[in-house]
């Protein structure tokens, strides 16, 4: 399969206020499924039109094993992009869009059928070949458009918000057949997602990306409990930061001394942990607190309380939950392994 | 609507269009038609007879109005198609100066336009040639085809396109593949309204044709000035003809639904 670099790309769309990509640098293992995760509008899709070569990036490279492709149409790279709308062709039914690519290449007619009917059955809809695009639910679409891209048998994979256009039912079972078809097929795989919880279940590692560049790459947990900086944080729902300084282990702040977790930064700076982390009741790093708000949000209760003129959220179980009311005084333990230090924040 | 006053407007406009044909048709099938008969006292297909006799005008002016119809038609398409797909798909600065230019044949009377076109023509050496004619219905009919074509690219996909790129297609394959079949629709209704414009022409034939390019709008009008009523008949039949085939053939695109008049749906 093909390993893909993504070397210190720049592009500005015409009349554009922002760059949509500022020195973008990313590389993907050859076999690795990478999620691309990051807000609407933060050039992830943009993106993967450079990769895919629907757009000519303004300076940097796109390299597929190491080989520069950017002098390379779109047609004749070794990536397949599918768009988030799944862009079938209507006048085709789902036989002949499947088979699209195939015959671009003029392959013979035998092993064309034999090819699309190996796709079909690898996205189970051996017996819709014969519909046409408007007779497809939303999910059957999306799958059509997968094995299109796969029965091309690319290097590498482009998915662009693959279940955007789901329901939230169709979702987990369009996630568990990509990453299944991705493990089976071992093609390169980028996928492109504004869902934390979807990059984090698709891909092996995830790469964030705010502003038209990558701000961290690493495993779904590091993105969520390692923040490399404050905007990372944020982006993962984090709303605790606490001015500070560490030094060999504890963070001193306002709140007390707090033992840290091994490797965490060191010097001034901000300390953050998910709402979700803390817990009620005494223990290391205990603090008190007064609760101010009290927020029921379906599975979760969100609770904001202050202590030493900071503000702190958590997100409690109901069980957890039940006795905070506002103006009472609490303990909450904040969880060594759950803090983490933003260095210069 | 009820369906009631439906059927009843579809009736009204029955009579309306085909009640002054009527006269035409007959005409061409009369012999001695004088008031205050109301149908003729005999009938006869002498003028038609007449009408493609070895040495009548009109066959060749047939062949020749339909021949300049087709590549005025098919010129049309290969400029208008592009042009529409550059109206319809982008913003530009100075598109609704564009589309006002497009608009200003329809504004500008014919007379004019052709003869300023003339004078041009007359330096070129394109008067009194098919081709001259060809290239001056392309002042009628390419507003026609562009406002259809740019009706349909607004509807139009491109990113259907940049798929098929990635998928592997090479830019003419997603030409003929990808855009040809989406717009086909738009593509046939527009290539026969040129047809049809170009096919009544009269004024840009007569003048830039110089009356060496003979064309049946032209015999027409000669016969119908020169009083010859039976063969102004025949040659009304032959003029409306394709309108009709046509208006039978493509009703169901031109109006969304089956039925080309009337209520019934």
């Amino acid at each position: 399969m093909t390993r893909l670099t993504l070397n210190d790309l720049h592009l500005r769309h015409p009349g554009a206020e922002r760059a949509a990509l500022d020195a973008l640098s990313l590389e993907v293992a050859d076999g690795e499924m990478l999620a691309l995760l990051g807000p609407s509008g933060c050039g992830k899709t943009t993106a993967l039109r450079v990769i895919a070569g629907l757009i000519a990036p303004d300076a940097g490279e796109v390299r597929f094993d190491g080989t520069s492709v950017l002098h390379l149409p779109p047609e004749r790279r070794e990536a397949v992009l599918v768009f988030q709308s799944g862009q079938l062709f209507a006048h085709m039914d789902v036989t002949a869009n499947v088979g699209f690519g195939l015959r671009m290449q003029r392959r013979p007619k035998r092993e064309i059928a034999m090819r699309v009917a190996e796709a079909l059955e690898q996205v189970q809809l051996e017996r819709l070949g014969h519909r046409r695009p408007h007779e497809l639910s939303g999910g059957q679409r999306q799958r059509v458009a997968l094995a299109r891209a796969l029965v091309l048998k690319p290097g590498l994979l482009l998915l662009d918000e693959p279940l955007s256009s789901l329901d939230a039912h169709l979702r987990g079972e369009m996630r568990a057949l990509i990453g299944r078809l991705q493990r089976e097929t071992g093609i390169t795989t980028l996928v492109v997602t504004h869902d934390q919880e979807e990059a984090a279940v698709l891909g092996d590692r995830v790469a964030l990306m705010l502003g038209g560049r990558i701000h961290q790459i690493g495993t779904g947990a590091a993105l969520w409990n390692r923040p490399a900086d404050l905007e990372v944080a944020r982006f993962f729902g984090g709303c605790n930061f606490i001015p500070g300084r560490s030094s060999e282990g504890v963070f001193d702040c306002a709140l007390g001394r707090l033992a840290l977790p091994e490797a965490a930064p060191e010097g001034e700076g901000c300390l953050t942990l998910r709402p979700e982390a803390i817990e009620p009741g005494e223990g290391e790093n205990a603090v008190t607190l007064r609760v101010i708000e009290t927020r029921f949000e379906g599975l979760l209760t969100r609770i904001t309380a202050e202590g030493s003129g900071l503000r702190l959220e958590a997100l409690m179980r109901a069980g957890a939950a039940r006795g905070a009311t506002p103006g009472q005084d609490i303990r909450w333990r904040l969880p060594r392994e759950a803090l983490w230090v933003l260095p210069g924040v | 609507m009820s369906t009631r006053a439906r059927v009843a407007l579809g009736l009204v406009l029955i009579v309306a269009l085909i009640a002054p044909l009527l006269p035409l048709a007959l005409w061409s099938v009369a012999r001695g038609w004088f008031f205050p008969q109301i149908l003729p006292a005999n009938w006869t297909f002498a003028p038609w007879m007449q009408a493609f006799a070895p040495r009548s005008e009109i066959p060749g002016a047939l062949v020749s109005t339909t021949l300049i119809a087709l590549a005025a038609s098919a010129l049309a398409l290969g400029l208008g198609i592009p042009a529409g797909r550059a109206l319809g798909l982008y913003r530009f600065r100075g598109k609704v100066l564009v589309e006002l230019a497009l608009l200003a044949p329809v504004i500008v009377p014919g007379i004019a336009v052709g003869l300023g076109i003339h004078g041009v023509f007359l330096r070129l050496g394109l008067t009194n040639s098919a081709l001259g004619v060809v290239l001056v219905h392309l002042v009628p009919t390419l507003p026609y085809v562009i406002f259809v074509m740019s009706g349909v690219f607004a509807n139009y996909d491109a990113e259907a396109e940049a798929q098929a790129r990635s998928l592997g297609a090479r830019p003419l394959q997603v030409l003929w593949h990808v855009m040809l079949p989406a717009i086909a629709p738009g593509i046939v209704v527009a290539g026969l309204f040129a047809f049809l414009v170009s096919w009544s022409q009269y004024i840009l034939t007569l003048t830039i044709g110089g009356g060496r390019v003979v064309t049946l709008p032209l015999l027409l009008y000669a016969q119908a000035g020169a009083g010859r009523n039976d063969q102004a008949g025949v040659l009304a039949m032959l003029s409306l003809a394709p309108g009709l085939v046509i208006l039978a053939l493509v009703a169901r695109q031109l109006t969304g639904r089956g039925m080309a008049i009337g209520g019934t749906r």
